[in-house]
């Protein structure tokens, strides 16, 4: 969706607009959102942070919108900075106000053997190129069980499979992955 | 490793690892996004509102000269000027109810001038005593009366003598509702006409008076009224049964029917003494009454298709049939199972699977109070697979007792894996198990009627 074609639906009617704008994008700001407010916030967090984005881009819609050619790029923009406030917000209301990456590598070091030089961000790029190695439906399995915290009967309506398959896949699917990342030098 | 910490590292992903963790991001539910969109709305029109009082506020301009012009703009809470309107009115609305009813004090609408009789209760006592019957000039007694009665007690609302006719009009509208009726109640979770207790009688007089006569013994006497609302151009006919200044209830007219219904969910009515409903004995509640309204409720959901169909079966062999409904015929539909209890029908909650069984069908063994059903669909992601499922149907739950599978990936289709309770095991100790379930006194349950035939349940 361009802005042209937004402002031609904001024009017609600002609340069809809105109902499309969380239609198209809703499931890209939950991903975003969540990966920030995973380890912090709880699923009531996450809906409302995710609220606060679409109510900011409701904002720009109304008075400033001309500017901006690409939306994808525009509520991607909102949804990191809305996130980032939130997790700060969530810290300080925990009086958990710490420097987040600092804090998980030192808890990755104490679970991972990881080579010194490998920075979290080539970590995270070697995770997932694993995961990716294993195929689908098995990456996606792992994904949505271990990251987005879905049971398998949700991941099996998603797959249209089973739960007992999913179950089954999963189980399979960590243990390849397991393998393939000792393989790489990350283990316990 | 634990897996949650490995995921961990996902968090605070950059811009590609971004990309690749919302490709898998999971569906967002329509119900999560309209919810989302609601309280976006919300958020958004406050922060409109606040934007525009900014504006407002921006309105007084000043120059370098130290000119200023505009309008202050003062900020009072919003439900100030709601509050003083409503003030003003009730204010208003208060004197002229005081002058009104000043005036028409001692007077009957219509320049009357009756005396208002009120409602009372009259009681009677007599016993013995003597009368004079006649008096001498004297005032010496010729003769007496003796008379005897028993204590009477009379209770009547009276009609005074500044009835008006409109009075009398209302009272002979009421007139076609006099007489005796039965006051009905369901006896479960289903409408009256389904299962019913007579809790009581109503007695309707043509002088707007009735009396309500509990089984427990509570009688309340008062006045009843009758209102015509009109709905959608329909007209509905309500009598209005008080208690003092409060309704004890309300009962609408069905036409045609000597039946006046209470309230909204067909729970409670009246119906004419010895009609048909109220001369036949109370319907007592049972597991056919109540599974029926189950199969009722079912067809009017989105969930029912023409695939559906239903079953009655004792699984737990306590002289109550359960209910199953068969979702569909396909390879992912399943069972849902009903108990009865307490006059009402229960469903089998989600203990091991909301719905049991596949093409919707599953394996019942009476004997041992086992269910169970056999999986073999490998899909596109198994190059062969099986599996099976046995529960024991104890406390109207099914409880997991053995589940077994045994499967191979299509990259290495010789390559089994066996699973017993998702444990990886041996091929035999898997064979033991399997060979356990296939001798099982399996019968296929789910299927046996259609929606619509619901003749076992007569």
């Amino acid at each position: 969706m361009t802005s042209r074609e937004l402002a031609e639906m904001m024009q017609r009617s600002p609340a069809d607009c809105h109902k499309a704008l969380v239609r198209e994008y809703g499931r890209y700001v939950y991903a975003i959102v969540f990966n920030r407010l995973r380890g912090c916030g709880t699923k009531e967090d996450i809906e409302e942070c995710v609220s606060d984005v679409f109510a900011d881009l409701f904002m720009k819609c109304q008075f400033d919108l001309s500017s901006e050619n690409d939306i994808k790029s525009l509520i991607g923009t909102i949804a990191q900075r809305k996130s980032i406030d939130r997790f700060r917000s969530l810290c300080a209301k925990s009086k958990h106000i710490t420097d987040t990456d600092d804090d998980d590598m030192t808890e990755l070091a104490s679970d991972f053997s990881v080579d010194e030089h490998v920075d979290r961000t080539e970590l995270r790029r070697v995770l997932l190129d694993k995961i990716d190695e294993l195929g689908e439906p098995d990456s996606t399995i792992l994904i949505q069980k271990f990251y987005y915290n879905k049971n398998s009967s949700e991941i099996a309506s998603y797959l249209s499979m089973t739960a007992v398959a999913v179950r089954q896949r999963c189980s399979r699917a960590m243990d390849k992955l397991r393998a393939k990342l000792v393989e790489v030098g990350i283990e316990r | 490793m634990r897996e949650k910490d490995l995921f961990d590292i996902l968090e605070n992903a950059e811009n590609d690892s971004m990309e690749r963790l919302i490709d898998k991001c999971p569906e967002i539910s329509d119900e999560e996004l309209d919810r989302i969109l609601a309280m976006s709305e919300k958020k958004f029109r406050k922060q409109m509102a606040q934007a525009e009082g900014t504006e407002r506020g921006s309105a007084i301009k000043m120059t370098k000269n130290d000119d200023v012009s505009g309008v202050e703009v003062a900020k009072r809470p919003a439900w100030l000027t709601p509050l003083a309107t409503a003030a003003s009115i009730v204010l208003i609305a208060g004197i002229a109810i005081g002058s009104t009813a000043m005036l028409n004090r001692n007077h009957k609408p219509g320049g009357g001038g009756g005396v208002v009789t009120p409602a009372v209760t009259v009681t009677t006592t007599s016993g013995t005593g003597t009368t004079p019957s006649s008096t001498g000039p004297k005032g010496s007694v010729t003769g007496t009366t003796t008379t005897t009665a028993n204590a009477s007690a009379v209770t009547s609302l009276v009609l005074g003598s500044g009835d008006t006719a409109e009075e009398t009009a209302e009272n002979a509208l009421l007139k076609p509702f006099a007489g005796t009726w039965v006051y009905q109640a369901s006896s479960g979770n289903y409408t009256v006409d389904q299962g019913a207790n007579n809790i009581g009688t109503v007695e309707i007089r043509g002088d707007g008076t009735y009396t309500y006569t509990e089984n427990s013994g509570n009688v309340t006497t008062d006045r009843v009224e009758r209102t015509v609302d009109e709905i959608a151009g329909t007209q509905l006919v309500t009598l209005v049964f008080y208690d003092g200044t409060a309704i004890k209830f309300a009962a609408t007219y069905n036409e045609g029917l000597d039946q006046l219904g209470i309230g909204n969910g067909g729970l409670e009515r009246l119906v004419r003494a010895g009609s048909a409903e109220a001369s036949a004995p109370s319907v007592t509640a049972s597991w056919k009454t109540a599974y029926k309204q189950v199969l009722t409720d079912f067809m009017n959901t989105s969930e029912y298709s023409s695939e559906s169909m239903w079953d009655v079966r004792d699984i737990d062999n306590d002289g109550v049939p359960e209910l199953l409904i068969s979702m569909g015929s396909d390879h992912n539909s399943g069972c849902r199972i009903y108990y009865y209890e307490n006059g009402s029908a229960k469903i089998v909650g989600q203990i091991v699977i909301f719905e049991l069984g596949r093409y919707g069908t599953f394996l019942l063994c009476n004997d041992e109070n086992l269910v169970g059903f056999a999986d073999d669909d490998e899909g596109e992601y198994f190059a062969d697979y099986y599996s099976a499922f046995i529960g024991e149907f104890r406390d109207n739950s099914v409880q997991q007792r053995k589940i077994m599978s045994k499967f191979s990936y299509p990259e290495d289709p010789q390559l089994y894996y066996y699973d017993v309770d998702n444990n990886y095991v041996s091929e035999e100790e898997y064979n033991a198990a399997a060979n356990n379930f296939n001798s099982k006194n399996w019968t296929e349950v789910g299927r046996q009627y259609t929606f619509g035939d619901f003749s076992p349940l007569s």
